[in-house]
């Protein structure tokens, strides 16, 4: 170990303004998260969960007949897949592995204590965490949904074309993307503020599965601080009536999306800010878990 | 001589015999799970279903007791206690002891794999198989308690009071009730155990083990819109389970069961389970080795 | 209390973690240099460590560092450098990887980052290793790769949680004089360690650590000789403990000797514990006086057993 001179405290490069300092710093997060949420082994189970379905569509693509008569059938059959699949148990199981993971994964392997030792507001750190847990999180479920969907109208050459470029298709998938997109944030969110709490957040994990499947029978209060709440009226495509789970998916007080979407982002909001309040709290103490 | 020659004197007691061995990590599996008052607290709850139906069982037949209560069962208690009715107190303790197993199997073997002491137990004189046995009998007992046997003892119960040889006519529900209640704690057990094995990490292995029995019947779904096909539901675990219980129980499916395109066959129900648990079986033996390189 | 700003100051700090203390009413100002916190395992180092670099939040009283608290993240991390103890890393990163990305954290450029990654690398001595995954590394190249990281953007104030741990003679004996020129710059370095005369030769000032309570703190002379000072208190179980007295108070470093109410028993307070034990030993040779000796023992935990214990048998050459 050589011992040059140590130059007395460089005051380093820093910018003077804070907004620039903390947008540089979650650059900086979220270069170190994003790598490790999209390349991580464990992340695996988040792939296999979003393309199962593809998969599926892949098979069907190959085995499948083509007629046109299936296409309406077929975009109901999206729908379903979407509500039911996609919303209801990938996304939040997906949210729930990666943004648990976010904050308790730096407890497990010991090395949070250098990102609270680097000169960044903690408030920072978990939005930058949030940012890179909601990136990955939409990256790989939209992209998973944007297979099914390309799959499934490629399928019907011509007719399937003209159904996304000059029918409802392209909306229709706009808006699937959306919700995507807001569904991640939500529930991410729930989670992240969870795994500040609570060290194991199955059970509360399954509360909140509960909470979110079976909100349709609560007062109308208390059904505003659901994410699939305001999910479900986003999405393009109301569900086949006979289907024996949309019991669960029964709109009871509609919404416009135009309230929507912003009641869904304040919840976010304040979930996020109560984690916030939290890691500000936060001490290092790696014991067992 | 030196002073550890003086002082160290090999163990020459009596021993306990070889084949008992593994009944230690048993015994501290038991001791450790019921450290946990919330546990011991559900472990409770979950045979207030038995006692409620022990209860009603015996009121069933008393007609005192009927009259106390000022209740009116009236008819013939056997066109109560059917094979259905056994059939559904043993899928509520089913469902207690899958909760239990998500709760108690995790921690048993993924904690000796994150602090390596798998090595430890395995450097004893005690083979893969038996430090397997050794845990995986902690869940056994633990679930036998919570299903096949509460059940069986309602049936004696009922048996012995309904009287008229009523027990042996129907010892074929005795023998669905300890083959299905087996299956079931076979399948879960060694299915936590495989999946706290291969991710060894708590949480992470009792996620998998909710996601498996939860989240992939809801792929099984996508199957079958995708593909029309009925035979997505054999990812579907309990649904498969429940078939196979139909079946033992010679009680026909439930309605919602037969859905747009039809019902696989019952057989196909118990090639699925088999087949989990020998993937299950072949997981654990390869993934149980003593690592031979260890870093922090 | 003012608190001058170049200084590290803990005012009446005490933190428990729920039941357990980690450490009591420490009152303390650092001043620039080396300093060493030395004391057995469990004596709260690492507590007053974290406490320093907000880790952990004081259950009372109130920890500033340079007249920076830990609420001011932005400015205080800047100065302070920390390796802490935990031997870990974030998962798959190498060892360069490791360095860089904390310093881009930093808000700084990627060149700047860049250079500061290398210089602290070479000045580790890790060159060679530092395109490798840290998981492959060896406890000696972890610890070394722990030290660059703290030391990568030139902190003012450079905390290290037994640095020496796991390293190899050389490497040890240059962390040293690392740690001794930094300190000649100005720089605070404050290091914990198990056992003082390791770390003694460099250090301006000593902070002796027991059960959390700071017993003793200053400069390493002041520290021995208020060591020195402080007598020894022991406990003799013996058959005729008053025969044992009169021929203590022959002897002018025993301070006090009090017999047991049992009278099977005897408590010396003496400020040489080793002439002490060699007159006992004398005793207990001497067949004539049918002495039987039952049990000895210190009778007190504070400065001298924990000093004892830290310098082992050195002590004699303080
Ligand atoms: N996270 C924690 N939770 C509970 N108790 C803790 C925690 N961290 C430390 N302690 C307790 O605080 C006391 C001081 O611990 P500390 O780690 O500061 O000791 P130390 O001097 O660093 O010991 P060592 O030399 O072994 O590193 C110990 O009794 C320890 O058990
Ligand atoms: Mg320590």
């Amino acid at each position: 170990m050589s011992v040059p001179a140590q130059k007395p405290v460089t005051q380093q490069a820093v910018n003077t303004r804070p907004v620039q300092l903390w947008v540089a710093q979650i650059l900086a997060i979220l270069r170190i998260e994003l790598k490790k949420n999209l390349m991580k082994k464990r992340n695996i189970w988040i792939y296999l969960l979003a393309f199962g379905p593809v998969v599926v569509i892949a098979l069907h693509v190959l085995l499948g007949s083509s007629d046109p008569g299936g296409l309406s059938e077929d975009t109901n059959i999206l729908a379903d897949i979407f509500q039911l699949f996609y919303l209801r148990l990938a996304i939040f199981f997906g949210c729930m592995i990666l943004f648990t993971w976010l904050y308790r994964g730096e407890v497990v392997e010991k090395s949070l204590h250098y990102y609270f030792l680097a000169p960044v507001r903690r408030e920072i750190l978990i939005i930058g965490k949030f940012l890179a847990g909601a990136i990955t999180a939409t990256f790989i479920f939209g992209l998973a949904f944007f297979c099914c969907f390309g799959l499934m109208y490629a399928h019907y050459g011509r007719a399937g074309m003209a159904f996304v470029f000059s029918g409802p298709g392209l909306g229709q998938l706009f808006a699937y993307l959306g919700v995507t997109a807001l569904a991640c944030l939500g529930y991410g969110s729930v989670f992240l503020a969870l795994s500040l709490i609570i060290k194991n957040p199955i059970l509360p994990g399954a509360a909140v599965l509960l909470w979110e499947t079976f909100h349709a029978v609560l007062p109308s209060l208390l059904q505003k601080f659901s994410v699939m709440f305001y999910l479900k009226q986003l999405c393009p495509v109301s569900l086949l009536p006979d289907d024996g789970l949309s019991l669960f998916i029964v709109i009871t007080e509609p919404v416009s999306p135009w309230l929507a979407v912003p009641g869904l982002l304040c919840l976010c909001a304040a979930i996020l800010i109560f984690a916030c309040f939290r890691i500000r709290r936060t001490e290092i103490s790696y014991l067992a878990d | 001589m030196a002073v550890y020659k003086r002082t160290y004197k090999a163990y020459r007691g009596a021993m306990t015999p070889g084949w008992s061995r593994f009944t230690v990590l048993s015994r501290y599996g038991f001791a450790t799970l019921f450290d946990s008052r919330m546990f011991t607290a559900f472990t409770v709850l979950s045979f207030v279903p038995f006692l409620v139906c022990l209860v009603f069982v015996y009121v069933l037949h008393s007609a005192t007791a009927q009259q106390v209560l000022h209740a009116q069962f009236g008819r013939d208690p056997n066109s109560i206690m059917t094979n259905y009715w056994f059939l559904s107190f043993l899928g509520v303790q089913a469902w207690m002891s899958f909760i239990l197993t998500a709760w108690a199997a995790p921690g048993m073997v993924s904690k000796d794999f994150a602090n390596s002491s798998v090595q430890l137990y395995l450097s004893r004189p005690l083979s893969r198989a038996e430090y397997l046995l050794g845990k995986v009998s902690v869940l056994v007992v633990l679930l036998s308690f919570t299903t096949w046997i509460p059940t069986l003892v309602l049936f004696l119960l009922h048996a012995s009071l309904q009287g008229h040889g009523w027990g042996w006519d129907n010892l074929w529900l005795a023998f669905a009730i300890i083959v299905s209640g087996l299956m079931w704690i076979a399948l879960i057990s060694l299915l936590a155990m495989a999946l706290s094995v291969l991710v060894k990490w708590r949480i992470a292995a009792t996620a998998l083990l909710l996601a498996i029995f939860f989240l992939l019947p809801g792929f099984s779904f996508v199957i079958e819109a995708i593909l029309r096909t009925a035979w997505g539901s054999l990812l579907n675990l309990p649904y498969v389970v429940t078939l196979a219980w139909a079946q033992m129980f010679r009680v026909s499916a439930p309605q919602h069961f037969r859905g747009r395109f039809g019902m696989v066959p019952t057989w196909s129900a118990w090639v699925t389970v088999i087949t989990v648990c020998v993937l299950c079986v072949w997981l654990l033996h390869s993934k149980l080795k003593a690592r031979e390189v260890e870093r922090g | 209390m003012i608190s001058p700003n170049n200084q590290i100051v803990f005012e009446n700090v005490s933190k428990f973690y729920g039941e357990i203390l980690g450490v009591n009413r420490v009152n303390l100002s650092l001043p620039p240099g080396v300093t060493s916190l030395v004391g057995p395992n469990g004596s709260g180092k690492t507590t007053l460590m974290n406490l320093m670099t907000g880790l952990v939040q004081p259950t009372q009283g109130k920890v500033s560092v340079l007249g920076l608290t830990p609420d001011q993240p932005e400015e205080l991390f800047r100065y302070i450098g920390y390796c802490a103890q935990f031997d870990s890393f974030p998962k798959g990163v190498t060892g360069y990887e490791f360095i860089n990305s904390f310093l881009r954290l930093r808000g700084l450029s990627s060149q700047d980052a860049n250079r500061l990654t290398w210089e602290a690398i070479e000045r580790v001595g890790m060159t060679e290793a530092a395109r490798r995954k840290v998981a492959g590394y060896s406890k000696g190249m972890r610890q070394r790769m722990r030290l660059a990281q703290a030391l990568a953007h030139h902190p003012t104030v450079l905390v290290l949680d037994e640095p020496l741990n796991g390293l190899d003679p050389m490497a040890r004996s240059e962390s040293i004089a690392l740690f001794e020129a930094l300190g000649k710059q100005g720089m605070h370095v404050i290091v914990s360690s198990h056992v003082l005369h390791e770390v003694d030769k460099i250090s301006d000032q000593v902070v002796l650590m027991s059960f959390g309570y700071v017993v003793a703190e200053g400069q390493i002379s002041g520290v021995r000789s208020e060591v020195k000072e402080h007598p020894m208190q022991i406990l003799v179980r013996c058959s005729r403990p008053s025969m044992l007295a009169s021929r203590l108070f022959a002897q002018d470093h025993v301070v006090e000797a009090k017999l047991h109410t049992d009278g099977a028993g005897l408590l010396v307070r003496t400020h040489d514990a080793d002439s002490f034990y060699k007159l006992l030993s004398q005793i207990v040779q001497d067949k004539e006086d049918d002495f039987k000796l039952e049990a000895v023992a210190p009778a007190d935990d504070d400065v001298n057993s924990v000093y004892q214990y830290l310098i082992g048998s050195g002590g004699g050459t303080v």
